[in-house]
């Protein structure tokens, strides 16, 4: 997993980097989408702060801005990095060990999806099978009390006894498929 | 009258036990009956899984304090800046409530689905160890009704009637 994409080290986010500091990415390795970086400051003004629509509104009114440009920094998505208000400077080597974690992190929580996926079909597969046996046991009972047990019992009443009783499993399928 | 019953050959008592089971009358009463044993298993299941949320509950902790607002306790804002800020402290604590119950369901989830599994994979092996038995039980009626003389195809074809020739698949799913 050294090419590993997740989508906060795509895009916008790696542009925003990118341009803040020289970072030393060596080791960890991002694939990039070929987009033109933006500006910082007007990156900014693309933040995602849904409190602050009431109060900038009525300033949007007085003085409409320019409409920006659709990209992958202005669409908005559900699972967006929420951005903090007063953004912190990291240097280059706090910046790359927060990355690796990232990375780490999201390594583990993809293989715990994938272990949970997993178990999910297990639980499935297992479900169907119970219910392909159950339906076996139905037909394997029927089998024997209507056709087996009578037949032995009309050809031979004597040894009927020599079944060593009806097994309990087939004593309980007996009752319920003899009131049908 | 009892006695020539006695002697009555095997052929004409299968033609007479054919005559009350057909197929599809076989297949209807299978179907009625595994539409019991699936919603006794369903019941069962749940029991089990609530029964294991009891006996293991799960807990999530707070990260932070909770804070609990109150009109008395919050002071009339007066300046608009306050007000901002008093909105965005709700939604930050709506925020974090919200992720907070996110992170206690997915985490039931989870723990429902683990207990299912328990609980499934508890019943294959019974169901299959049943299956066995019958079967055992079974080929020993067959060996003694073929021993007196039984037609082993018209034997074959009560089996193919009742749909008793499926192979046992249960070994590979145990064996995961």
């Amino acid at each position: 997993m050294d090419n590993y994409t997740h989508k906060k080290f795509t895009g916008a986010l790696k542009r925003k980097r990118g341009q803040n500091e020289d970072s030393d990415d060596e080791d960890v390795i991002f694939i990039t989408k070929e987009s033109p970086p933006q500006p910082l400051a007007k990156r900014q003004r693309k933040l995602f702060r849904p409190w602050l629509d009431n109060d900038t509104e009525t300033q949007d009114k007085a003085s409409p801005p320019p409409t920006p440009p659709v990209t992958t920094a202005t669409t908005y998505h559900a699972n967006m990095v929420r951005a903090h208000i007063s953004s912190r400077q990291r240097s280059p080597q706090e910046q790359l060990r927060r990355d690796r974690n990232t990375l780490a992190s999201l390594r583990h929580r993809r293989s715990k999806q994938q272990q949970q996926l997993q178990l999910e079909q297990q639980y499935a597969a297992s479900r169907r099978q119970h219910e392909v046996n159950l339906e076996q046991q139905i037909r394997l009972s029927l089998y024997y009390v209507r056709f087996l047990q009578q037949t032995l019992a009309q050809s031979h009443p004597i040894d009927a006894s020599e079944l060593k009783g009806v097994p309990q499993h087939l004593a309980q399928h007996k009752s319920s498929l003899q009131k049908s | 009258m009892a006695n020539k019953r006695l002697y009555l050959p095997l052929e004409s008592q299968q033609q007479h036990t054919q005559h009350h089971d057909k197929p599809e009358q076989i297949d209807q009463l299978v179907a009625l009956e595994l539409q019991h044993l699936k919603t006794h298993y369903a019941d069962e299941e749940q029991r089990y899984v609530d029964q294991m949320l009891i006996e293991n509950p799960v807990v999530v902790e707070r990260r932070s304090p909770a804070v609990v607002s109150s009109p008395s306790a919050t002071s009339i804002p007066t300046a608009q800046k306050s007000r901002s800020h008093g909105s965005r402290d709700d939604a930050q604590r709506q925020r974090a409530e919200s992720c907070r119950k996110s992170r206690y369901n997915n985490k039931i989830k989870k723990a429902k689905l683990r207990f299912r599994h328990k609980f499934v994979c508890s019943q294959l092996n019974e169901s299959a160890g049943v299956l066995d038995y019958m079967r055992e039980v079974i080929a020993q009626a067959e060996t003694q009704l073929l021993a007196r003389g039984f037609n082993r195809v018209a034997l074959e074809r009560m089996r193919q009637t009742f749909g008793v020739n499926q192979c046992n698949g249960s070994a590979d799913i145990m064996d995961q």
